[in-house]
């Protein structure tokens, strides 16, 4: 066990080493002296663990924003620096890492990534008053009453369940609607959000709604199970794209190919490597307006910037538009906007001028802000894409074309 | 000498038991080592076959030094030890058990057989019980194996510890005449034995300890009734 | 109506038993289990996976390859995870649990940070394919079935060897086998290996079914253990059917009742089975009768 602690500390020592400040005690730096010239921002992310190698890669929009706001001179003229703490990816880390960034005076805080982790990070950044943006789309993450210090600048799952549930029912006018879900706090909020808008605008409830366990083996019974219930397009909300290859692939064996709408991960390239391509002609996934294009609407000049620096980024392979719909860049940005509106780095006066932030156009869409919302992304942002436009030349990086209608 | 053991100290962990314990084995000698119980004999055994480390003190094999050797050393030069207990693997076959004598022995198949069919003609219930797994067998037919198994080897010197424990008079009798057999075939036996006065019937040389030391040894027909002997049983 | 639930019982099966199978080889002489094997059968269908896609070597010379590095490395984490631990006084208790766990850590960590997260295809050896035939059943999917029985097979005549059964003897009992020549940690290390040529096995066989991802090591070790443990540790027979009934539960508690429960209603059967068979199915108790 000792050999365990002297292992973690000596690892922290190196990142402080990397920083900088090997030989000064984190505080007297943060307060004194150098902070005067640079703007810190508290940056969690995985570097270790097992869910490292996923979450890890979906900052990359926000070290972007970085390099841009340093080269346009800063916030306030101030450099803006991170301050990477390593959680894990793991909820129980939450504590010590806020704690240390805390004592580093550290009062802006980018992650964590994962529902839970933002979760268990909330239960200490607001009693601190950390002004945060982590990566989760559970609706109540935009309660500003609930969380006054937290910024969510991306779709709640609710909104993604619904926008799934429209094109289903507006735009394809199919009324024996399917439902196939991972057994997750994410499937079932997705699950009963679809469900419900689905019911308010049909008056039909789901044909079959299928949910499997997270470590399931084997598609192929649930997807028959939609089959037989004459299913004539699918809605599925899974997290894993080991799960998302075995339904297709059960469809391409069964020769069932109805429409199908999910997550925005089914734009993941590695889905094309698992999955024919002929089984995902008639698929789509929820995506962000601004990344989308039309025959007749090109993509935002500035999303478009943004779509070739990420596709630029190593890390960031298969894995565009996943990353595109991360919140970081944006909330970068937000922050300079409020602290130069505010003309001041205390957090008293920034969040005043972040709560004030209405129609903000933003790489995901307009940005609104209020004393008692901070869910800043709204349904007309959000729309569909399909998956098969991948191939498509016009689709470089983040960018996918608009489902028909959408 | 074929073993010279000499001012051997061993012991479990950092607890002395063995205290300065000297014995010698000539070519086809058979040893007895008699004690009461807790007086260090298996401790002696499972240190001279490399089981237990060795505190202090040499162990020679034919002159040369086997202190430290492992048991897989000592099986290679000669030396069989038969823990107490009939130690048979009793999940498997009695066949299994004898084919495990051979482990390691490096012997042409033809010899093995040969030994095999030899062993069966001698042991004809093992033959009979060949298939059974050992666990099956009476006490008597499981110590009859380990002495078959101890003959498939052929060893140079032969440890027996107890093996006479828990068997009836008649089966005690057949166990014995087989380590008279394998002596005459001309292999070394050092016998732990609680049957004090069989054991001393049988012997060349009789060692008695006593508290994890050699407390007297000599001709064992001389000691049986001895002062020494007794002596070493009532402590 | 019911063949598919069979098919993919059978087939998800053969692959726990597999799993189950090379926990079973290194538990056999060391009593200790291996907490990395998850992981090295991840490893395996990886390795296999990235060198059919990146190095477009023919199938059965990477399916070989697999072998050789994964077997590689159970040597490995015997020689630097267990063999020190066991070799201390008096067994070195579980320390083994610490260091093979970390061992399963940094193996799933590093291949995390080298291939990343996202899942790749592993084809099926030629000429087998994994499209369903006119039962509903693919040629993979009966191939399968048959190598698993085969590789089984083939551990059970390694066992009635000379040297199988003296890894046997190790099990039953020690002091005994080392005063015949036999050498724990010889045996010991050999059965790490060929575990390890099970678990890359397990790993390439189940990749073109499960696909191979970071994540397939976690779920496979527990079912593994489960087959293991319902089978009875000792038995290769046992633990193929314990593998078998466990996938055909999850199959039918998938179908019959709500999904999420498959899990737990396996996880319960099986405590349930070693309530009353604390052997399991085919394991033998010990005839230790002095």
């Amino acid at each position: 066990m000792n050999d365990d602690h002297s292992g973690i500390s000596r690892r922290r020592l190196l990142r402080h080493a990397a920083a900088g400040s090997l030989l000064l005690p984190m505080p007297f730096i943060a307060r004194r002296g150098l902070a005067d010239e640079v703007f810190r921002v508290g940056w969690i992310r995985p570097t270790t663990g097992r869910l490292a190698s996923s979450f890890a890669p979906l900052y990359a929009g926000g070290l972007i924003a970085i390099d841009e706001i340093n080269a346009a001179g800063g916030i306030l003229g101030r450099k803006v620096v991170i301050q990477e703490e390593d959680d894990e990816a793991s909820p129980a880390k939450q504590p010590a890492v806020i704690k240390r960034l805390k004592d580093a005076g550290v009062s802006y805080v980018v992650g964590p990534t994962g529902s839970p982790q933002v979760l268990s990070s909330l239960a200490f950044t607001t009693p601190a008053q950390m002004i945060q943006c982590g990566i989760a789309n559970a609706a109540d993450q935009g309660d500003a009453v609930k969380y006054p210090y937290n910024y969510m600048c991306v779709w709640s799952t609710e909104q993604e369940g619904e926008a799934a549930a429209a094109y289903m029912a507006s735009q394809l006018k199919i009324r024996k609607i399917g439902l196939l879900q991972e057994s997750t706090a994410f499937g079932e909020q997705a699950g009963n959000a679809t469900r419900r808008k689905f019911k308010e605008l049909t008056g039909q409830d789901p044909a079959s709604v299928q949910v499997y366990p997270a470590t399931a083996t084997d598609l192929a019974p649930y997807v028959k199970n939609l089959q037989a219930a004459g299913c004539e397009g699918v809605i599925v909300w899974m997290a894993n794209t080991v799960h998302i290859g075995m339904a297709f692939n059960a469809m391409a064996q069964q020769k069932w190919l109805p429409p199908v709408i999910g997550h925005v991960n089914l734009f993941n390239d590695s889905l094309f490597d698992l999955v024919p391509l002929d089984a995902l002609k008639n698929v789509y996934g929820v995506y962000y307006r601004n990344w989308t294009y039309t025959d007749k609407e090109q993509v935002p000049q500035r999303n478009q910037e943004l779509a070739r620096k990420l596709a630029a980024v190593d890390q960031a392979k298969g894995i565009n538009a996943f990353i595109a719909g991360c919140p970081h860049y944006d909330f970068l940005y937000l922050l300079k906007a409020a602290v130069e509106q505010a003309k001041s780095t205390e957090v008293a006066a920034v969040k005043k001028a972040l709560d004030g932030v209405r129609g903000y156009k933003a790489v995901l869409g307009t940005i609104n802000f209020s004393e008692t919302s901070h869910a800043g992304i709204g349904m007309e942002d959000v729309t569909l894409a399909s998956v098969a436009s991948a191939k498509d030349p016009r689709s470089f990086g983040a960018l996918r074309e608009r489902a028909p209608g959408a | 000498m074929l073993l010279e053991v000499d001012g051997l100290v061993s012991g479990y962990g950092k607890v002395a038991i063995l205290d300065r314990v000297a014995l010698t084995v000539a070519p086809g000698e058979l040893v007895a080592i008699v004690g009461g119980n807790g007086a260090g004999k298996s401790t002696l055994l499972r240190t001279i076959s490399g089981l237990l480390p060795v505190m202090a003190g040499t162990i020679r094999w034919e002159g040369r030094d086997v202190t430290r050797a492992s048991p897989r050393t000592m099986l290679a030069f000669g030396l069989l030890h038969i823990a107490e207990g009939r130690r048979l693997f009793r999940q498997q076959s009695v066949q299994s058990n004898l084919d495990l004598a051979f482990y390691g022995a490096g012997l042409s198949r033809e010899e093995e057989r040969r030994r095999i069919d030899d062993a069966f003609a001698r042991f004809p219930i093992l033959h009979e019980k060949r298939g059974e797994p050992a666990g099956a067998l009476s006490g008597g037919q499981q110590q009859i194996l380990t002495v078959a198994q101890a003959w498939l080897r052929r060893p140079r010197l032969l440890m027996l510890d107890e093996p006479s424990l828990g068997l009836a008079p008649v089966i005690v009798d057949q166990v014995l005449d087989l380590v008279l057999r394998l002596r005459s075939e001309g292999c070394a036996i050092i016998l732990v034995e609680q049957l004090v006065e069989r054991a001393m019937e049988i012997a060349d040389t009789a060692y008695v300890m006593q508290n994890g030391r050699i407390m007297g040894s000599g001709p064992a027909r001389e000691m049986i009734g001895s002062e020494l002997l007794q002596h070493a049983y009532l402590a | 109506m019911y063949l598919d639930v069979l098919v993919q019982a059978l087939t998800a099966g053969s692959i726990y038993a597999l799993v189950g199978v090379s926990v079973n080889v290194i538990y056999r002489p060391t009593n200790t289990f291996n907490l990395a094997q998850g992981n090295l059968v991840m490893l395996g269908a990886i390795l296999c996976a990235t060198i059919l896609g990146q190095l477009k070597l023919p199938w059965y010379l990477a399916a070989g390859i697999t072998v050789v590095v994964i077997s590689g490395i159970a040597w490995l984490t015997h020689l630097v995870a267990v063999a020190p631990i066991l070799s201390r006084p008096g067994g070195g208790g579980h320390g083994w649990l610490v260091s093979t766990l970390a061992v399963g850590i940094l193996i799933e960590d590093a291949v995390g940070k080298i291939v990343g997260p996202d899942p790749q295809r592993l084809p099926p050896p030629p000429p087998l394919s994994t499209e369903l035939g006119a039962l509903g059943v693919s040629s993979y999917q009966v191939a399968l079935v048959a190598g698993v029985v085969a590789i089984v097979a083939a551990l059970e005549i390694f066992y009635r060897s000379r040297t199988g059964r003296a890894i046997l003897a190790i099990a039953e009992d020690r002091d005994a086998s080392l005063l015949w020549g036999i050498d724990p940690t010889r045996l010991a290390r050999m059965s790490f290996v060929l575990s390890g040529v099970v678990a890359a096995l397990a790993g390439i066989l189940a990749g073109p079914v499960f696909y191979a991802s970071v994540g397939l090591g976690g779920s496979l070790l527990i079912k593994g253990f489960e087959a293991a443990a319902a089978g009875g540790i000792g038995s290769n027979r046992g633990v193929i059917l314990a593998g078998f009934f466990i996938a055909l539960l999850d199959a039918i508690t998938a179908r019959a009742l709500a999904p999420g429960y498959q899990d737990a209603v396996s996880f319960v059967a099986v405590l349930l089975l070693l309530l009353v068979r604390p052997q399991g199915l085919m394991g033998r108790t010990n005839l230790r009768t002095v």
